[in-house]
């Protein structure tokens, strides 16, 4: 597995959790329930994602920021594997 | 994510805060070209080779119009947020100036800093009519720039003219 570029992780189930507990703060709970429940109880952040961009508009955003993050994340491996080889 | 991010994320994605970001048609298509056109303008009023308008959610910068900007920044269209100035100048709720970012100790370890070769930065905030700020207009050079209360004067500008801009673009 190389090194995550710049230190950058790719975003996952638990930043995602963490995210809407952050932005929907005491309804952060009830919110992450129904985006779990409608996405079929997956741990695959690339099934909630879309579940989160066609939720509430401030879940919408949450999942924008962690999509940026994921894109941030696949340009620079792909830069990084490209010096390395 | 270190803790630092994390407390950085928390600050930035505070519900009040949100709940105004959200209040705007953010994706609506038209809304990209004409802060892509602001950001052309502000650019040539300033010289500078990039220009910005974004705002900052809980963990990126979201661009939503831009100058000059290409490669993966321009592709994910933003940055990770602790790796923005934009944030910085949103959380100070001011216009925040970098003359010299090779002088700057706290963003020696900037990994934006260091990929893109950004030298000089000026950027005001974007503030809605409840004095949330939301996000920035900025200026980027690849030189070191002194910036005067004239470049900030058309920043300022530039961001009324964004909020302008998303006020026809509500929810």
């Amino acid at each position: 597995m190389p090194p995550d570029p710049y230190g950058l992780r790719l975003p996952t189930m638990t930043d995602a959790r963490d995210g809407i507990h952050r932005v929907h703060g005491d309804d952060g709970p009830r919110v992450w329930a129904e985006l779990l429940q409608k996405a079929g109880a997956t741990e695959d952040l690339d099934r909630l994602l879309p579940v989160m961009t066609e939720a509430d508009p401030v879940t919408r955003l949450c999942a924008q920021a962690l999509t940026i993050r994921r894109a941030a994340h696949f340009h620079l491996s792909a830069a990084q594997d490209l010096t390395r080889s | 994510m270190g803790s630092s991010a994390t407390d950085l994320f928390d600050r930035l994605g505070a519900p009040s805060r949100m709940r105004r970001l959200a209040a705007y048609d953010l994706f609506h298509p038209d809304l990209s070209a004409r802060l892509d056109d602001l950001a052309s303008r502000t650019a040539q009023r300033l010289r500078t080779p990039v220009s910005l308008v974004s705002v900052i959610l809980d963990s990126s910068q979201y661009i939503l119009g831009a100058h000059g900007v290409s490669g993966w920044v321009i592709e994910a269209r933003g940055v990770p947020a602790e790796w923005s100035l934009c944030s910085t100048t949103v959380l100070a709720g001011a216009p925040y100036c970098i003359r010299d970012t090779t002088t700057e100790p706290e963003l020696a370890g900037n990994p934006l800093v260091r990929m893109s070769g950004l030298r000089s930065y000026a950027g005001v905030p974007l503030t809605d009519n409840t004095g949330q700020h939301l996000g920035a207009h900025c200026v980027i050079d690849d030189v070191p720039r002194d910036f005067t209360a004239d470049d900030l004067e058309v920043l300022t500008e530039g961001a009324v003219e964004t909020m302008h801009i998303l006020e026809r673009h509500r929810s």
